[in-house]
């Protein structure tokens, strides 16, 4: 590809060094969130530190921060996993980082997340069926089911309004619990 | 001293009856009881007006039927033994009206559940967010005056969260200092017109808002002026855009996988980046004023976009754009463009060709921004001019601005013309004095 050519022949013109400090065999450690300067790197908003942040830890060294873990899907399909190492998603609860591997994971379409992903994730399986007996809805994912898992930008969700918007006064809606903090 | 226990007997049932016959009017504070709006409001008929003369009112409260509350001046706050989970004002009604209130409040100001409500000139300071209005129709906010906080732009709460709704219009108000100025979600042609929203994260915020209209406003000195998301068929017209330049992420406006948008006659100035073009097609882009940004135009992956009639000025980059193919741009003034109209129709028969290097050089490594301009670099531009086709392209660029439009230019025109006769009659006035001084001598 001309543009990655291009870039590369720059790199080397402008005598960049690019080095990264090796940290052997060790995986990256995920970084902390700065909400003044983090953008996400799809969806071009703020990336909050929250319980829907999300972290990419690139082989180079470089940390890729998302709003919302379908943002993070979005980027690996697009850029492929060549260069992905580590990624962490945080505890729903805790906000502690949890490796994306390790996580369990609940689907519901009317969880609200930043991007309408509507995926939310939990350290552990206990704590992610607990939520689901709590709020009476949701799917459980595992690391594997999420791999599979399609991330529509909620579509029907969009479907839905193009059809409810024939009707004027039409009763709005499927979302019921939102958090305000988008 | 008995005439004056005397007058003290006389005027007592006077009062009494006085009081008794004032109930339209109700007292802040009667006998030192604090005053019961929650009382008053579901003791009033559908229909009824309630006035609230000037003075302290104590929430939270609700209103539960169509009826009028007028502030006078009056004041709501919420009552210092009240429970924090609940907004200070809710309207779970159709068709109330509330204006002239203040509302003051640490917590959530005011919530809507209902159609066709107003809410007129009512000032709302709120720690979390201002207004929120959820499943409601064709309701009117108009002449609202929301301030937040000076915390951190991240920790305040929005202006106005407008969820799953329709036909909502926000009008004629003024909003400072909070999170998001107005944040539309699933709600559908809402209309966001002639306000002004400053000093705040995104001044206008969409999400699946298909088929809104922001227009007329001024967003001023905020991270994003206007952010539509995942939308379709929303119309961008009129505002003035202006100096979102302070953030890392400062914008315009920015398109994110949005379609069928029209985004016509803005003037957008002064910002960071003006446009942002991401993920987006079949969007018009038409008749705006592009100034003195860093960035004019930006796109990515985005396309069959249309560019005409739009004006480029003074930007340190006029346009770029990467992965983005098939978009039509025609018939705008690029003031950095040295053309040539060959057969006098106006348009360059030379087009107007932006490199995409600087940004997809820096899209990896935003650092290499330190780079712009540097010799270096500009030779290194230069070089790699080998797949121009696939650049972002003005194939028929106007050799003179657009003309602006007409109401503006009248508008602007009479005052400037009224204030040059002022400044000439002044400069003439000693002359023609001394003129006459010498003549009649």
């Amino acid at each position: 590809m001309k543009k990655r050519q291009m870039v590369y022949a720059v790199l080397t013109a402008l005598v960049l060094s690019t080095s990264v400090v090796g940290c052997g065999n060790e995986e990256a450690k995920p970084v902390a969130i700065d909400e003044k300067v983090d953008k996400c790197d799809i969806c071009n908003m703020t990336v909050k530190n929250n319980q829907f942040a999300v972290e990419l830890m690139q082989k180079d060294g470089k940390a890729m921060k998302f709003d919302d873990l379908g943002c993070l899907f979005q980027w690996t399909e697009k850029n492929g996993k060549d260069q992905v190492g580590t990624q962490y998603v945080r505890d729903y609860a805790t906000q502690e980082w949890v490796k994306l591997d390790e996580a369990t994971y609940v689907f519901d379409k009317e969880i609200a997340t930043p991007m309408a992903y509507n995926v939310i994730s939990f350290k552990s399986k206990a704590d992610a069926e607990a939520f689901q007996k709590k709020e009476g809805k949701g799917d459980l994912l595992s690391y594997e089911d999420l791999l599979k898992h399609t991330w529509e930008r909620n579509k029907d969700m969009m479907k839905k309004m193009m059809e409810m918007s024939k009707d004027k006064h039409g009763e709005g809606g499927n979302s019921s619990s939102h958090s305000s903090g988008m | 001293m008995k005439a004056y226990a005397k007058a003290v007997w006389l005027a007592l049932p006077l009062l009494t009856l006085a009081a008794l016959m004032l109930p339209a009017r109700l007292p802040a504070e009667a006998a030192g009881a604090p005053f019961d709006l929650q009382r008053a409001l579901d003791s009033a008929q559908p229909g009824a007006e309630i006035r609230l003369p000037a003075g302290d009112y104590f929430g939270p409260v609700v209103i539960r039927k169509p009826i009028k509350l007028v502030g006078e001046g009056a004041q709501l706050r919420r009552a210092a033994d009240a429970a924090a989970d609940q907004p200070l004002l809710l309207i779970e009604a159709n068709g109330a009206t509330v204006s002239g209130l203040q509302l003051t409040d640490e917590q959530l100001g005011l919530v809507v559940r209902g159609d066709d409500n107003q809410i007129l000139n009512v000032a709302i300071q709120a720690g979390q967010t201002a207004l929120k209005m959820e499943k409601s129709n064709c309701n009117l906010l108009s002449g609202l005056k929301i301030s937040g906080s000076a915390a951190d732009v991240e920790q305040r709460g929005n202006g106005i969260e407008v969820w799953n709704s329709r036909d909502n219009r926000i009008e004629d108000s003024t909003l400072d200092s909070v999170q998001d100025g107005v944040y539309l979600d699933n709600s559908e042609r809402t209309v966001v017109r002639n306000n002004r929203i400053s000093n705040s994260r995104y001044a206008v915020h969409m999400m699946f808002s298909h088929q809104s209209a922001i227009s007329s406003n001024e967003l001023r000195r905020n991270v994003t002026g206007v952010m539509v998301m995942e939308d379709q068929g929303s119309k961008v017209t009129g505002n003035r855009i202006t100096e979102q330049a302070e953030h890392v992420q400062s914008q315009g406006i920015l398109l994110f996988h949005v379609q069928d948008a029209q985004v016509a006659n803005n003037r957008i100035e002064g910002n960071r980046v003006g446009l942002y073009v991401d993920q987006a097609e079949q969007n018009r882009i038409a008749g705006n004023q592009i100034l003195h940004n860093f960035l004019g135009v930006r796109m990515t992956e985005s396309r069959n976009n249309e560019f005409s009639g739009n004006l480029w000025a003074g930007n340190v980059v006029q346009a770029e754009a990467t992965d983005s193919e098939d978009n039509r741009m025609t018939g705008n003034y690029w003031d950095t463009h040295q053309g040539l109209d060959l057969d006098g129709d106006g348009r360059s028969e030379l087009p107007y060709v932006a490199s995409p290097f600087f940004l997809s050089l820096t899209e990896r490594t935003p650092a290499y921004q330190l780079f712009f301009q540097t010799p270096g670099l500009v030779v290194l531009e230069d070089l790699f001019t080998s797949s121009t086709e696939r650049w972002l392209r003005d194939d028929a660029p106007l050799l003179v601005p657009p003309v602006a439009e007409p109401r503006d230019a009248e508008r602007s025109r009479t005052p400037l013309f009224m204030f040059s006769s002022l400044l000439l009659g002044a400069g003439i006035y000693p002359f023609i004095r001394t003129i006459r001084r010498s003549v009649s001598s």
